[in-house]
């Protein structure tokens, strides 16, 4: 080869070489806008001299090669930011949904039911007998228990909806680790060949959508196939075979099998949504509950010592039992979800007759390690109150149920008082509220269908409402106590007989002829005792000593209309601390709780929604920082790989120019021949 | 730097959603007037405001307990003033009467006009508030005081305990009465309706010894009606206190709610115009860099 052809070989070989940069520039001009393109960059290199008239002549341009300007470690920074950003993401979203569902701003948050509720029993206070007022209670009440229902089931149907993305997440993670397997095959292939470029950027966008939903790393092999695997080391991609993900419904599994790898995840929509699903909703959703159970619990046990308007013909208790004959009420054997509270003690069972009027009382006692509700049912059904066999008791689907006897005892009615059990309230006998949860909480379907069996008073049994006095003629040598209990104004006579005995009447009836006088000694039935303080010395034979008594002018074991005692208990529920749970959940370590005490129902709850408001906080700050990391990431892989087009403009004029100086040596080299030619 | 033509687009974007949220943020304020427009805006400071919210309500709800029971102790007081006065006046006429200048045929007349009294007087006790009667302890819905069908005796049949209204945490205040302890726990001289019916049969039979013994009575019944009026006033003055230092207290929850919750107005609106301003700027300077490109000048 020599003189002119050489000239125009190396133009020839410039003007291809130029026009191939061009190419390069119009791929990069082309795809400025194309998610995860590397800008190439054309390599060229002079091509090898060759020796000729003794010297050694450059012959020219090629191209060596079109260089990806992709910075494998900035992509894999990159994938893990967009890990942390997209679960940031996903969690300030829901995390929005959480605060917009306990939203405090309007007027049917739960707190301001809550507010609604204990007015409602104030005002009840103010009018116990008023319908009125006992409608408005029920339908606050209702409202409140709607709020915590309504609640309750958005958190439910939260956690679902989590279920169904992790679902359809789990299959977009298949369906790319397929793309990326195939890509991988693709990239085998070409690399043997060429240069995989345009693949191998295709690749990371498909990873870096992976990375969207699972945190993951890659290693790339020197025949340029990329290994995928979570952070936790799981293979998902190698070379050209996949390894799935499976969702049971509540499991991540690895590889269709069942190792699990959901506490693994920790980032990635799919590590976001874990959490949500795993800690964050079942926290707020277990701490609504304590606060349900809580006001449940509360209110029902003060409730449940009270009395109505009336009394009632039959009931049936709100809580089922699952075991009803051989665990005792006090065991969580027996399915009770208060079984926990049941202690041992006893309540008072009272009859009344037709027109209202005392018939008498029981006292049943229970132990909460051995009386079963059957055990109780049989108590009740025995019962024999001042010769009445009036109640039917037994145990309807799980439920304890008293009735009436209506064939022997129509008309007669009951009511309850003096638990120190609380076997009433774990059973939901004389209660308010149902259920001992958030999402099925209601009202005692007895209040909702008469108003009139709202507690509001009591039955006056009590020390302070039944109490007589008592006068005794000695000068100290005998002293009384009380209450007297009975019905009616009356005296009792003591007189001392020889012997050191002594004889006790009442009203003036029969005496009682007694032993040796002793300390203390009980006058009958109706509460009077006597204390014998003398010595031997001061009791002379024929003395008498007189105790008059007062009967209260409440009637024992009556009720009245105007009586807030038991609404005024439970109104100062709203200042009283009370014992709640305070649940933390964690993907790793479960559920775990702190007992919580000196604390107020609405503390409890305004503390909850605070905490609510706080992490929904410090997760949009995270979510703003990785947001920062992930934009300056981002940019940082710009600035490498991205295109320029200005950049791209001017290195097109550039082989533009080269291009044309190249065929300006065309040119040149035919003016030569031309001048050569002519000279022949 | 290399500054790719997506970086620019880039932090357009990313500038122009920051200046445009953080403008719809500062609007939230102006438009709601509220600072705190969502739980994460300032939970501490939500926490507080639960708190005054709960606190406001219950003192709006302790206001109409209070009334309740104020209206109670009005219409106690009054009665018992109506009483007071009914008891004076028999105790002019006993005066009278007890004179050696009457007549047995006047005081047979008056005896009348005692009848007439002691009605009044078992009205008055019977008297009730909102539909319950205030002398019949938590018995309020039956009538307390009664003649017998002999017409020898007045009965009660209400109770021993008082009708209370709840005036804050654990603050009971009895504004009901068992009225008993007014008229006479039992049918003694103790008592005031003996007292007149005593009073008109010794008017009938000319018995000056026995009126004389009713002036006495009367004394003590005046001393003790006049006990149980500075009784009611007494908690009608505690009502009024704690309605006074309650009112002060929703004021001041108020306030503080205010300052925690409500957006200072002025300040709100200046943001706003700030946040405006660099959302402007935001979007003339975007929109100039991103029109800049080589290609308009090749």
């Amino acid at each position: 080869m020599s003189g002119i052809g050489l000239v125009l070989n190396i133009a020839k070989d410039a003007l291809l070489t130029q026009q191939y940069a061009i190419d390069v520039i119009s791929h990069n001009i082309a795809n400025v806008s194309t998610e995860g393109y590397s800008r190439q960059i054309p390599l060229l290199e002079a091509s090898d001299a060759a020796p000729y008239a003794g010297l050694v002549f450059g012959r020219g341009v090629q191209m060596s090669d079109i260089e990806s300007t992709t910075n494998e470690f900035i992509e894999k920074r990159l994938q893990i930011s967009q890990s942390n950003l997209s679960m940031m993401t996903e969690k300030e979203t829901y995390m929005n949904i959480l605060e917009n569902i306990f939203n405090e701003n309007s007027q049917s948050s739960i707190s301001n039911q809550f507010n609604e509720f204990w007015n409602a029993i104030n005002d009840l206070n103010n009018n116990p007998s008023g319908i009125p007022e006992r409608n408005i209670l029920t339908e606050y009440g209702g409202i409140l228990a709607q709020s915590f229902q309504d609640t309750s089931n958005d958190l439910l149907n939260l956690g679902n909806e989590l279920n169904r993305r992790i679902d359809a997440g789990v299959t977009t993670v298949n369906q790319l680790l397929d793309q990326i397997a195939d890509i991988n095959g693709q990239i085998l292939q070409v690399k043997i060949t060429g240069n995989p470029n345009d693949l191998v950027d295709k690749r990371n966008v498909l990873v870096k959508q992976l990375a969207e939903y699972i945190d993951v790393n890659s290693y790339e092999y020197d025949d340029g196939s990329l290994t995928v695997t979570t952070s936790k080391g799981f293979v998902l991609v190698n070379r050209k075979d996949t390894y799935p993900l499976d969702f049971d419904g509540t499991d991540i599994n690895w590889e269709n099998t069942s190792t699990s790898i959901t506490d693994d995840i920790s980032g990635g929509k799919l590590g976001g949504w874990l959490d949500l699903r795993d800690e964050i909703i079942p926290k707020y959703k277990s701490n609504l509950d304590e606060l349900a159970k809580s006001i449940i619990w509360e209110i029902n046990s003060i409730h449940s010592q009270g009395v109505g308007l009336e009394g009632f013909t039959s009931l049936t208790g709100s809580y089922k039992a699952t075991d009803t004959s051989v665990a005792a009420m006090g065991t969580e054997a027996s399915g009770l979800g208060f079984y926990d509270k049941i202690t041992d003690g006893s309540f008072k069972l009272w009859l009344y007759d037709p027109d209202g009027a005392v018939v008498g009382e029981a006292t049943i006692p229970v132990d909460a390690d051995s009386t079963t509700m059957a055990g109780l049912a049989g108590t009740i059904n025995g019962l024999t109150i001042n010769g009445q066999n009036a109640f039917n008791s037994t145990i309807k689907d799980g439920a304890l149920n008293i009735e009436i006897d209506s064939t022997s005892n129509s008309g007669y009615t009951f009511a309850f008082s003096d638990d120190s059990s609380n076997i009433l309230s774990a059973l939901g006998i004389n209660t308010f509220f149902t259920s001992s949860n958030a999402r099925d909480m209601g009202i005692n379907e007895k209040i909702l269908s008469d108003k009139n069996y709202i507690a509001a008073g009591k039955i006056s049994n009590n020390v302070g409402d039944a109490i007589g006095t008592q006068t005794n003629t000695s000068t100290g040598i005998i002293t009384t106590s009380g209450p007297y209990t009975g019905s009616a104004d009356g005296a009792y006579e003591i007189e001392i007989q020889g012997g050191g005995n002594f004889r006790w009447r009442k009203d003036s009836g029969a005496w009682n002829n007694e032993g040796p006088i002793p300390n203390t000694f009980s006058l009958g039935t109706e509460g009077v005792s006597v204390t014998f303080n003398g010595l031997a010395g001061d009791y002379v034979s024929g003395d008498t000593y007189t105790i008059n008594v007062e009967a209260s002018s409440d009637t024992f074991g009556a009720f009245y209309p105007g009586d807030n005692t038991n609404s005024l208990d439970m109104s100062n529920l709203q200042y009283s601390d009370v014992a709640v749970k305070q649940w933390t959940y964690s993907r790793t370590d479960g559920a775990t709780s702190l007992d919580v005490t000196n604390v107020s129902i609405g503390d409890y709850m305004h503390q909850m929604i605070g905490s609510i408001g706080i992490e929904s906080q410090s997760i949009q700050r995270e979510k703003a920082y990785t947001e920062t990391i992930q934009d300056q990431m981002s940019a940082t892989r710009d600035n490498i790989s991205a295109v320029s087009l200005d950049e791209e403009m001017a290195n097109m004029i550039k082989y533009q120019h080269a291009y044309m100086a190249a065929a300006k040596l065309i040119t040149t080299a035919q003016e030569m021949l031309d001048e050569i030619l002519s000279a022949v | 730097m290399r500054v790719a033509n997506k970086t620019i687009y880039d932090s357009a974007i990313r500038n122009l959603s920051r200046t445009s949220t953080d403008m719809v943020d500062a609007n939230e304020v102006v438009s709601t007037t509220k600072r705190i427009n969502s739980l994460s805006d300032d939970p501490v400071g939500l926490v507080s405001v639960l708190d005054l919210r709960t606190s406001i309500s219950n003192i709006n709800q302790m206001k109409r307990n209070i009334s309740t029971g104020t209206s109670w102790l009005n219409a106690s007081e009054s009665t018992l003033t109506q009483l007071n006065d009914i008891i004076a006046s028999t105790k002019e006429l006993t005066v009278s009467m007890a004179s050696g200048n009457v007549g047995p045929s006047d005081r047979e007349n008056n005896a009348n006009l005692v009848q007439g009294y002691l009605e009044e007087v078992i009205s008055l006790a019977n008297s009730s508030s909102g539909g319950r009667y205030i002398f019949g302890g938590t018995n309020t819905n039956t009538i307390p005081f009664t003649l017998n069908a002999a017409g020898t005796e007045v009965e009660y049949s209400g109770n021993d305990t008082a009708f209370s209204i709840n005036i804050g945490k654990d603050t009971v205040v009895s504004v009901g009465k068992d009225g008993k302890d007014i008229f006479g726990k039992n049918w003694d001289d103790s008592n005031i309706f003996k007292t007149f019916m005593d009073l008109k049969t010794s008017l009938e039979n000319n018995d000056i010894a026995g009126i004389q013994d009713t002036m006495s009575r009367l004394d003590a019944h005046l001393k003790s009606v006049n006990g149980n009026i500075s009784d009611y006033a007494g908690k009608a003055i505690r009502l009024d206190v704690k309605k006074d230092i309650i009112g002060d207290l929703e004021i001041s929850n108020t306030e503080r709610m205010s300052e925690i919750e409500d957006a200072d107005l002025a300040e709100a609106v200046i943001s706003l115009k700030s946040k405006e301003l660099a959302y402007n700027a935001a979007l003339s300077s975007s929109s100039k860099l991103m029109q800049m490109s080589l290609v308009d000048y090749l």
